[in-house]
């Protein structure tokens, strides 16, 4: 055998012994780089290189041995509670949407819970990494899906959707995956110095420009935020190749042209404005602009602490009924008819999963686990920041889901396999070396045209 | 002079979290400072230290990133956080309680802090 295969070798017998074939690589690596090193010692000490590799073998101990105290070290991370979080919101979902609008009900209609959970699972025991390893292809496909979609897609209610045979996709709820998109172009593009800068500049206008033109400026706000987020900790991290000031001072175009794209929407669309000043006052127009606001407060109002709530006043005997409370109104729907313990319980529930998620984000520490988890935490606690808000009666139009809870088969499939990677992430993470990802360029091709 | 293993076993960590509080190093260089500071006292064995470095590494008190030496070389530096910091100066506390026990014992109930 020569003196190289036997590092191999001993190599090879350590990781056998460690049950987490992920983990191989890593370790892998390191003991041999760590075995060049001895051998090395040895050599320029003046042994040939045969004797120096097996004594520099020798230094490091039964392969055995010390493979199996690694192997009790290197495990991948269950997410028991997050899972379990998960498991209860797509619960209370399923029994808000079944006790809301008990007459649609048939068992049927918990077929997009069996198929989310289903989702959900696939992506948790995916390697995250695929998502790395087609970064830049996936961030062209979302773009280009997009943009054919705003093309084919009819404008109900003001909303868009594109329907082909028997299903109907949201495109607000579908622009959910932005930000994820975006975070994987973030990742594709970061050793291009100034020029990624530009292209990641591009790449925000291009899907900042599709979110105002379906419209969705909700999923404007949810990606804006979390494109200055991903820009902020990568100039943060220097994982663009630029001092700390420097990267932090660039990562301000996100912003800036943020701020520039949503006074042109509000300029060419003067009545968005008018919606926004009927929400802090909705009572100036409570049988227009504001009745939905209004009635949402009235309900609020009467709701108990604990049961169904009394008719508001100006109802007399009639019992007001709630427009979209599936999708648009579940949680005002749910504390008027179960009381405000319900929502209590449920915002108890979603502070939790943000809470313990923003938690295992910080600890992440490649790139791509950073970047994907950061991204996907954001949108699931801006949506639901959001949609607090608008059934709290502050609301225009709440293009966005509650994540998991409200009725919407597009937002729920995105949603649950958004933290099925995102717990993937959390579970195998540790182990993750971004140079250890082999990217698959689209950019590199495409945009080396553009700069030629 | 070599030192029984079972008497080395317990101060491993610390010997280990002191070399990175000074700098961040490889797992090679660990080793190598280790011996040259104590007179090739302490020969550390490398499968004795990657698991001790990846445990500190998964607690916390340890970070690890990637370096390409000048060779073209990638090293895996390890890096002493605060929380490491923080073990280390409890560790350390513990070694001056424990040793000086140890001594005051051996000396026949005279520390060598007295002496």
């Amino acid at each position: 055998m020569n003196p190289y295969d036997e590092i191999k070798a001993y190599s090879k017998t350590v990781c056998e012994q460690i049950r987490w074939k992920k983990a191989h690589k890593v370790i892998a690596e390191e003991i041999e780089n760590h075995i060049c090193d001895q051998r090395d010692a040895y050599i320029l000490q003046g042994d040939d290189e045969i004797t120096a590799t097996k004594k520099a073998i020798l230094q490091m101990g039964d392969a055995v041995s010390v493979g199996m105290e690694l192997d009790r070290i290197h495990r991948p991370k269950p997410q028991w509670i997050m899972i379990s979080l998960t498991a209860l919101l797509m619960l209370i979902g399923a029994l808000a949407n079944y006790f809301i609008d008990k007459s649609e009900y048939t068992l049927f209609s918990f077929a997009p819970y069996i198929i989310a959970l289903t989702v959900f699972l696939i992506c948790y025991f995916l390697d995250f990494t695929v998502l790395g390893r087609y970064a830049g292809y996936i961030y062209l496909l979302v773009l280009a899906f997009s943009a054919f979609q705003i093309l084919l897609g009819k404008s109900v209610g003001g909303r868009m959707y594109y329907s082909t045979g028997r299903f109907t996709v949201s495109l607000s709820y579908l622009t959910l995956i932005f930000p994820l998109a975006y975070a994987l172009l973030f990742y594709s593009l970061r050793h291009m110095n100034y020029k990624g800068i530009v292209l990641c500049e591009i790449g925000f206008v291009l899907f900042a420009v599709v979110l105002l033109l379906i419209p969705s400026f909700f999923g404007f706000i949810i990606f804006s935020i979390t494109a200055f987020a991903n820009f902020y900790i990568c100039a943060l991290k220097g994982w663009f190749g630029f001092d700390k000031k420097q990267g932090l001072l660039l990562a301000l175009i996100i912003p800036i042209s943020a701020v520039i794209l949503a006074l042109v929407y509000i300029i060419i669309n003067p009545g968005f404005l008018t919606g926004i000043t009927f929400a802090f006052n909705p009572y100036n127009e409570s049988d227009g602009y504001g009745y939905l606001s209004c009635l949402i407060r009235d309900l609020l109002v009467n709701s108990k602490f604990v049961g169904k709530g009394s008719v508001p006043y100006r109802f007399e005997s009639n019992i007001p009924e709630i427009p979209f409370a599936k999708t648009d109104y579940i949680l005002t729907a749910i504390t008027y008819n179960f009381g405000w313990i319900a929502f209590i319980v449920i915002i108890a529930v979603i502070l939790a999963f943000s809470v313990l998620g923003i938690y295992y984000v910080t600890r992440q520490r490649s790139v791509l686990g950073t970047l994907l988890s950061l991204s996907i935490i954001l949108t699931l606690i801006l949506q639901a920041s959001l949609y607090i808000i608008n059934n709290l009666g502050f609301g225009i139009i709440p293009e966005v889901s509650m994540p998991l809870i409200s009725y919407g088969k597009t937002a729920l499939v995105i949603n649950s396999s958004m933290i099925g990677f995102m717990l993937s992430v959390f579970r195998t993470g540790d182990i993750i070396k971004d140079s250890s990802i082999s990217l698959l360029k689209p950019q590199s091709r495409i945009f080396m045209k553009m700069e030629n | 002079m070599t030192v029984d293993k079972s008497l080395m076993s317990g101060s491993t960590t610390i010997l280990i979290l002191k070399m990175l509080e000074e700098k961040d190093m490889y797992g090679y260089q660990i080793i190598e400072t280790l011996a040259q500071r104590s007179n090739d006292t302490f020969n550390l064995k490398a499968g004795t230290l990657y698991p001790i470095l990846h445990n500190l590494n998964k607690q916390g008190y340890v970070e690890s990133y990637e370096k390409e030496e000048g060779n073209g070389k990638v090293r895996k530096y390890y890096h002493l956080t605060s929380e490491g910091k923080k073990l280390l100066k409890e560790k350390h506390q513990e070694w001056i309680t424990f040793s000086s026990a140890v001594n005051r014992i051996l000396n026949g109930g005279v520390s060598y802090e007295s002496v």
